[in-house]
């Protein structure tokens, strides 16, 4: 037998270009997701075998270029460098090839294993383009294969055309760009004053030419060498007389992109296209956001009436599953600490987790309906304005809204941020942005303690309270996260697709593994030691750990006019906050349907409040905490996250005691 | 009718030639790589309050509005 041999394949490409339907193409359901390290970046992997190899195909972010200038496009350059693929393929979308091709002289700069695959040729063809693949090929160096990835065409072809290349059976000739008499002079000069033709693996004159434009990450590893400290003083000074050579340079670029263009495109004079006049439409000043809100609505239900519904018949399935299966073997089970686990630690974080799923797989669906029609840029250019109210990327916008349903989905929703940077503000104002459990928390005791027209005004102080720390909370990260030079909107209006069914439900499959995989295993964690804490030592709710430390916090709730037991039940609010309500209950101890009753003999309108308050700024529950450490792929950030927003509530608090008993005297 | 003015005041259909690009590095760069660079053709396609969206390279690009004004358009 012939042993296999094993190849890695990096699929490069700018956003919108199909790239996730070929690399969905190319490894159908053998696909995982990897963090990388430290970042909220997911970079998919995949395999398949073909002709004798063991393909693994990399999908690295889309990127324009392969600047510092985005934490994507660092790990796709340094995956390209580090990673050593045997072959990149970088995916076109044969449509706007033009915008392509810019990424396409940047990474024959870097590699010169490249094949190109012009997707959506049937697009192309219906603008009237006509494209001479061979003529492209011959000017570019490197193979060029034609496909129409939602039709499964050209698969076989590129799958050819890799093991080629890797075999050495192409003649790959890459194009090498000169960068003309202002900027070639310096390039030969720096490259003077080294000797390798490689450093740290990057090719010297990637390096070099990088250098001189700026690039931070490219002037960071070279003073680290004392070797090249030398290159980057010179650097520094030819920028003395050349202060705007980036520009140069990308605009030479451009040049080149416009020449290979009119060699090997003809095309009609006017490029019109049908998504143009969909904008018209969509991108309307008046009936634009009208629109928006439509699309939304109708996302919003989606994920929750119908996520919910869903979410209800899996957790009586479960109930029913329970019943049948377990119970006998319960009735067996003698030992009241195991009892106990099974019945109050294991079977209710299973609950939690089962009626998580519907819910975030509904999400993911649509979310992946929006990105692949290319309708989410349209929300993020009409919301941008509305956004920067909140301090937020108008991108933010779907995780703002989603995270009025809850903040799981609306954490998650921060994945089409391009910025690290603006991802992680993103993720950490949402947790402010209340949630409908919290909601359903507060219209209930609201309307226990005020009249009518008393108590709208009240949710309205309190909804907009937590808006108003959404925006504080934004434009202080703005500040203490390295500040950006901008934060304004720059986005491209992709091509509208019809989304292909099969692209969507891979992707959601792949997420929604990923989700039960990385954050259902601390939720279930977390509803155990939950579960702990109000079991030990003594099996009653009263005497527990957790009532202890109730009570040890009682100086803390006194500030804020609180006692024990509405501390005890704040914490059991981690769980989840809906089960605050079911915790109360317990604590004072009453059947639920009579626990407005007695909350009313116990607590004054203005405790109410301040339980209120608090309530609805820390922390949702155990799940957020659980996503935002599985998005921002960090502790650090989950536990500032934590201490944060329990800071908040407890600083709110007692200023809302202590002032509210001021007036309310 | 050769006037240079900021992206930002151009009326939806006007057509130009980029000749100036202001602003820190970052902002430069990135509109650079999009395409928005000394030389590059534009066609504003929609502009009210917020982003405006131009053609450039072939492409639609939505750019904010406070950096669509730091692009100078000579129009044509």
């Amino acid at each position: 037998m012939v042993p296999v041999k094993k190849i890695t394949v990096a699929l490069a490409g700018t956003p919108n270009v199909g790239k996730s339907t070929v690399f969905n193409l190319l490894t159908g359901l053998r696909q995982y997701t990897a963090n990388w390290p430290g970042k909220t970046v997911e970079i998919k992997e995949g395999v398949r075998e073909f002709d004798g190899y063991e393909m693994k195909f990399v999908d690295l972010p889309g990127t324009y270029s392969l600047t510092a200038y985005s934490y994507d496009e660092v790990i796709a350059r340094r995956f390209i460098v580090d990673g050593r693929p045997d072959v990149v393929v970088q995916v076109i979308d044969a449509s706007t090839l033009k915008k392509d091709l810019y990424l396409t002289l940047q990474l024959l700069e870097l590699t010169d294993k490249l094949i190109v695959v012009l997707n959506m040729m049937d697009i192309a063809k219906m603008k009237g383009m006509e494209i001479d693949i061979a003529k492209l090929s011959k000017i570019l160096g490197v193979p060029v294969i034609p496909m129409i990835a939602v039709k499964g065409i050209g698969i076989d072809d590129l799958l050819k055309k890799i093991v080629e290349v890797v075999e050495g059976k192409v003649r790959l000739k890459p194009l090498r760009i000169s960068y003309g008499d202002k900027v070639e002079p310096l390039v030969r000069k720096l490259k003077d004053m080294v000797q390798e033709d490689r450093i740290q693996g990057y090719p010297t004159r990637w390096l070099l030419i990088k250098l001189l434009e700026g690039d931070k990450e490219v002037i960071e590893l070279l003073k680290r060498s004392p070797n090249y400290i030398n290159v980057v003083s010179s650097y520094n000074e030819i920028l003395k007389t050349a202060p705007n050579l980036s520009v140069i340079i990308a605009s030479l670029r451009h040049k080149m992109v416009d020449t290979i263009y009119k060699l090997s495109v003809k095309q009609p004079k006017e490029l019109r296209t049908l998504s143009e006049r969909i904008d018209r439409v969509v991108l309307h000043k008046i009936i634009g956001l009208p629109i928006l809100v439509g699309v939304f609505s109708t996302a919003f239900l989606a994920v929750f009436t119908l996520g919910e519904l869903l979410s209800d018949l899996a957790s009586s399935a479960f109930g029913l599953v329970v019943d049948f299966l377990i119970s006998d073997y319960l009735v067996g089970v003698t030992n009241p600490l195991m009892k106990s686990l099974i019945m109050d630690g294991v079977l209710p974080a299973f609950d939690v987790i089962i009626s998580f799923i519907p819910m975030i797989t509904m999400f993911l669906i649509v979310y992946a309906v929006m990105e692949d029609s290319g309708y989410m840029a349209r929300a993020a250019v009409i919301m941008d304005r509305y956004m920067h109210l909140l301090g937020l990327h108008g991108k933010a916008f779907l995780s703002v809204l989603m995270g009025f349903g809850c903040n799981v989905p609306g954490i998650m929703a921060t994945r089409g941020l391009e910025h690290h940077r603006d991802r992680l503000i993103a993720i950490l104002v949402n947790p402010l942005v209340p949630c409908a459990a919290r909601l359903g928390v507060m219209v209930f005791i609201v309307n226990l303690f005020f009249e009518p027209i008393r108590a709208t005004l009240v949710m309205i102080w309190l909804i907009a309270l937590s808006l108003l720390l959404v925006a504080l909370t934004g434009a202080l990260l703005d500040k203490a996260i390295v500040k950006r030079e901008f934060t304004e909107l720059i986005i491209e209006l992709p091509e509208y697709h019809i989304p292909s069914i099969k692209n969507i439900a891979l992707l959601t499959w792949v997420r929604v593994k990923a989700f039960v995989k990385r954050a259902c295993t601390l939720i279930f964690a977390s509803v155990i030691l939950i579960w702990f804490l109000y079991t030990f030592p003594t099996y009653e709710v009263e005497t527990s750990f957790g009532a202890q430390l109730g009570k040890l916090l009682e100086p803390l709730g006194r500030l804020m006019g609180l006692d024990w037991k509405a501390i005890v039940s704040l914490i059991f609010g981690l769980l989840a906050k809906e089960q605050v309500l079911a915790a109360m209950s317990v604590i004072y101890r009453v059947e639920e349907e009579s626990l407005g009753e007695v909350l009313k003999s116990v607590w004054s309108p203005l405790q109410a409040l301040t339980f209120l308050t608090v309530l609805m700024v820390y922390q949702p529950c155990i799940a957020t905490i659980a996503v935002i450490r599985k998005e921002t792929n960090s502790w650090k950030w989950t536990f500032l996250s934590t201490i944060y927003t329990l800071l908040l509530a407890l600083v709110l608090g007692i200023l809302t005691y202590n002032i509210g008993s001021l007036f309310l005297r | 009718m050769n006037d240079i003015i900021p992206l930002a005041l151009m009326r939806p259909g006007q057509e130009g030639v980029v000749v100036r690009v202001e602003g820190g590095f970052g902002v430069v760069r990135r509109l650079a790589e999009l395409g928005l660079v000394p030389g590059a053709r534009v066609k504003v396609e929609s502009s009210y309050w917020g982003p405006v969206v131009v053609w450039v390279s072939g492409f639609r690009i939505a750019v904010g509005r406070g950096l669509a004004r730091r692009v100078w358009v000579k129009v044509s």
